[in-house]
């Protein structure tokens, strides 16, 4: 078998043998033109005189169907963040308590409190408390807890105690002369003047005090107090002046001073979960609230107790400013806890 | 009620000390100007000469809150 090759010496249009010896056929040599050479401009413009102008036309391009949603980048669907059910949170609290030595945590009340902190989360309140302090187990030791971060530190506001107080299962219980807690939450770290709310659940309103204060701090005409006058009305400051309701006897159970905004309806007292009065808002500066809030007696300007109570309180907290329907779910939630604790006042 | 009454010696040494878990003495003035802790203190308090301080009746003060 032969083997051709290329006849490099042919020229354009001459001939040349290619196949087997014997059957080889005659092929005309057809070499590529040889073209000078062009400048990309030249070249450019012979590609483009060679290229036809495109046009759309309807019946040659079929459109097989509209883009739609199909045809976007696939957008990930963002997966909601489920509400905490409050159960760690109320098993991290209730081995506090019985860490501490506290008592009478049966199964019922461990439900009954993980019921309570799921009311918190549910009804978006958690994160409205600064503190606050559900006063289980009966001893000095189980009540110091704050029961949203239940840590025996000044930072997670856990109680400290000073004078005379005691402690039951109904909970702390000031002597009404040098007893209260320190709950070591400053306010001004949270609050603002249009924000900010305190409570507690009162067991009696009987008191031979004038002016207890059950919870509260005060620098001069700068208050965030939550008291009573005489054994009679409620009484109350956020944070300018003080205010009596006047016509609104005090009653036991929950009482909660809240306010939410300058508008004088958003500045209000409530008792066992509904608003008993209203009050007029004031601008005033609030940079006095830099003393921690005490339970017990008002904090006197960072030097001490005063207005001393004797009133025993079976929960207490700290917090932003609540609506009446936060008020409401909070007292509600609260008394059936205390009602679990078989401590309930209404 | 009564209370115990402390001299203003007395009065030094309790404060800034525990008489039980979690809790401080509290010494603080009545209405005419004593010093005094509260029983509750006295029980407490492993101290045994603050468990034998002279009782006294508990004077409130007269002072009203601020800014009533």
């Amino acid at each position: 078998m032969s083997k051709l090759r290329p006849n490099r010496k042919s020229g354009l249009g001459q001939y040349v043998k290619h196949g087997i010896l014997g059957k080889q056929k005659v092929y005309r040599n057809t070499e590529f033109e040889r073209v000078p050479e062009l400048t990309d401009e030249e070249k450019n413009r012979l590609l483009n005189e060679k290229l036809k102008p495109y046009t759309y036309d309807p019946r040659k391009h079929k459109v097989v169907r509209a883009a739609g949603p199909k045809d976007l980048a696939p957008t990930p669907t963002p997966t909601p963040t489920p509400t905490p059910t409050g159960y760690t949170e109320a098993d991290a609290y209730l081995t506090a308590v019985v860490d501490a030595g506290g008592t009478g945590i049966t199964p019922t009340i461990s439900a009954a409190t993980r019921t309570f902190y799921n009311s918190l989360m549910v009804d978006g309140l958690w994160d409205k408390l600064i503190s606050f302090y559900p006063f289980m187990g009966g001893t000095a030791a189980s009540h110091k807890f704050n029961g949203k971060n239940p840590v025996d530190t000044d930072a997670g506001y856990r109680l400290t105690y000073y004078g005379g107080l005691t402690h039951d299962s109904d909970g702390l219980t000031p002597n009404g002369s040098n007893g209260y807690a320190d709950t070591h939450v400053l306010p001004l770290d949270y609050i603002d003047v249009n924000n900010g709310s305190l409570g507690t659940y009162i067991q009696t309103t009987a008191t031979t005090k004038s002016y207890p204060c059950e919870i509260g701090t005060t620098y001069y005409n700068q208050q965030m107090l939550l008291r009573s006058k005489n054994n009679a009305n409620l009484l109350g400051s956020l944070y300018a002046g003080w205010n009596n309701p006047g016509t609104s006897p005090l009653l036991d159970g929950m009482i909660v001073i809240s306010r939410t905004s300058g508008d004088a309806a958003d500045t209000g007292y409530y008792q066992q979960g509904s608003l008993t009065y209203t009050n007029a808002p004031n601008t005033s500066p609030i940079t006095g609230m830099v003393y921690p809030v005490f339970i017990g007696a008002a904090n006197l300007r960072g030097a001490g107790g005063n207005d001393y109570s004797d009133r025993t309180q079976s929960f207490t907290f700290v917090g932003l400013g609540l609506t009446s329907s936060e008020v409401s779910n909070l007292s509600s939630a609260v008394n059936t806890l205390q009602v679990a604790l078989s401590r309930n006042t209404y | 009620m009564k209370v115990g009454l402390l001299t203003e010696e007395q009065k030094e040494l309790l404060v800034g000390q525990l008489y039980m878990v979690d809790t401080y003495f509290n010494p603080t003035l009545d209405g005419n100007d004593n010093w005094f802790i509260s029983t509750i203190e006295m029980e407490y308090s492993d101290l045994q000469w603050v468990k034998e301080l002279p009782l006294i009746d508990y004077v409130e003060p007269t002072t009203p809150p601020e800014n009533e």
